[in-house]
C-alpha cells in the first residue's frame, strides 16, 4: 500500500540525529513505514515486515530515480544495499557544490 | 576613520573575547564575499580573504561587489568594500589555495569544487593542530548544506570525509556554470557565520550550560522549506 504523505509545514527541530519535519503514519503489526523522496517531497510507505527491505529496493518500489543524488537513511550516507527498518527516513540530497 | 561600534550584538559575540584569533575565508564568491563583511561587521580583526579571481559581470547579482568593481581582483575590492563599510583591514592574498598554505584558528572553507575543498582540506586543515574549527559550505541554486567540524577529531573527520562526493554531480546552469542566486548565497553565509557564533560561545562557556551543541552538518531547501541537522559525535 502506498499513501501519500502530507507534507507539513516547515517547525523548529534540532537534535543530534538527523532531523527533518515529516511526519510518519501509524504502522500495524504486518507492515512498517518509511519515508522516501527529496527534500519537500517526501512520502510516507508501507512496506511489507516479512522481508528485510533495502534502500535499493525502497526506491525501486516508490519508482524514484536516485541517479545523481546523495543518498542518506537517517541523514547517514548510504547506499542502494543498506538496509532500511522501522520510521527511517531515505533523504535523496542534491549533491550540491557551489559557493 | 572610525572603527565598527559592536556593542549591539556583544552579548551574542564578544570581538572582545575573540580576540585575535586568525579566520581564513578561501573563496571570496557569492558565501565567501558575504562571509567576510558579515566577520568584519561582528568585529573579528584578524581576517585572512583568499581569492584568485577577478570580479566578472555576473557576480555583481549574486556576490557583494559593486559594478564599479568589475574587472578587479576580487580581494582587492573587498578588502575595500570591508574597509569602507567597517573600518577594518583585511588581509588578502591573490593567490589560489593549494594546500601549502598555513591557515589559522578558524578556517571558512569556500571553494566551488569538490576536488579543491578535498585537496586544501587533506594537505592544510586535516588533523591541523592550529586549526580549531572548519566551517563548509555548498549551494545550489535553492538548497544548500553547512559543515562545521573540528579537524582533529576523528568522529569529525569521518563524519565531513563522508559528506564528499565527486565534482561531476554538481548543479550547472544553461551555461555550465555553478547556479548561484543572491538570497541562496545571503542564507547560507548567514548560517555560516551563526555556526562561528555558536562554537565560540561553546567553547567559551565556562560552566557549559549554553543549552547549545554544534550541528555538524545543516542541509536545507529553501522552496518549499526544509532543514535537517545531524550531529558527528
Amino acid at each position: 500500500m502506498k499513501t501519500e504523505l502530507n507534507f507539513a509545514p516547515s517547525t523548529s527541530v534540532s537534535s543530534s540525529a538527523f532531523v527533518t519535519n515529516e511526519r510518519a503514519l501509524p504502522a500495524n503489526s504486518s507492515t512498517f513505514n518509511v519515508r522516501v523522496g527529496a527534500p519537500g517531497n517526501v512520502r510516507n510507505l508501507s512496506l511489507g515486515a516479512a522481508k528485510s527491505w533495502t534502500v535499493g529496493e525502497v526506491l525501486s518500489l516508490a519508482e524514484i530515480d536516485c541517479k545523481g543524488y546523495d543518498l542518506r537513511v537517517n541523514g547517514a550516507p548510504a547506499n542502494g544495499q543498506s538496509r532500511v527498518s522501522e520510521g527511517q527516513t531515505i533523504l535523496l540530497l542534491a549533491p550540491v557544490r557551489g559557493n | 576613520m572610525n572603527t565598527i561600534n559592536t556593542q549591539r550584538h556583544l552579548d551574542v559575540f564578544s570581538n572582545v573575547a575573540f580576540g585575535d584569533r586568525r579566520i581564513d575565508v578561501i573563496g571570496a564568491g557569492a558565501t565567501g564575499s558575504r562571509i567576510a563583511v558579515s566577520l568584519a561587521k561582528l568585529g573579528v580583526n584578524n581576517i585572512h580573504v583568499w581569492d584568485f579571481d577577478k570580479v566578472e559581470a555576473h557576480n555583481i547579482a549574486n556576490q557583494a561587489y559593486a559594478i564599479c568593481d568589475i574587472g578587479r581582483f576580487k580581494v582587492d575590492a573587498l578588502h575595500d568594500l570591508v574597509r569602507a563599510q567597517t573600518g577594518l583591514t583585511l588581509n588578502v592574498h591573490n593567490e589560489k589555495v593549494d594546500g601549502t598554505q598555513i591557515l589559522g584558528d578558524v578556517v571558512f572553507l569556500l571553494t566551488d569544487t569538490m576536488s579543491s575543498r578535498r585537496l586544501i582540506w587533506d594537505n592544510s586543515i586535516r588533523f591541523k593542530m592550529r586549526t580549531k574549527l572548519m566551517i563548509e559550505t555548498r549551494m545550489g541554486a535553492d538548497q544548500g548544506r553547512c559543515y562545521t567540524v573540528c579537524p582533529i577529531r576523528p568522529s569529525h573527520v569521518k563524519g565531513w570525509e563522508e559528506t564528499l562526493y565527486n565534482d561531476d554531480n554538481g548543479q550547472l546552469s544553461a551555461c555550465n556554470s555553478p547556479i548561484s542566486v543572491g538570497p541562496t548565497a545571503e542564507y547560507l553565509a548567514g548560517l555560516a557565520v551563526w555556526q562561528l557564533i555558536r562554537w565560540f560561545a561553546i567553547e567559551n562557556a565556562a560552566d557549559q550550560t549554553t543549552g547549545d551543541s554544534l550541528d555538524h552538518e545543516i542541509v536545507f531547501g529553501l522552496r518549499p522549506f526544509f532543514h535537517g541537522t545531524r550531529s558527528f559525535d
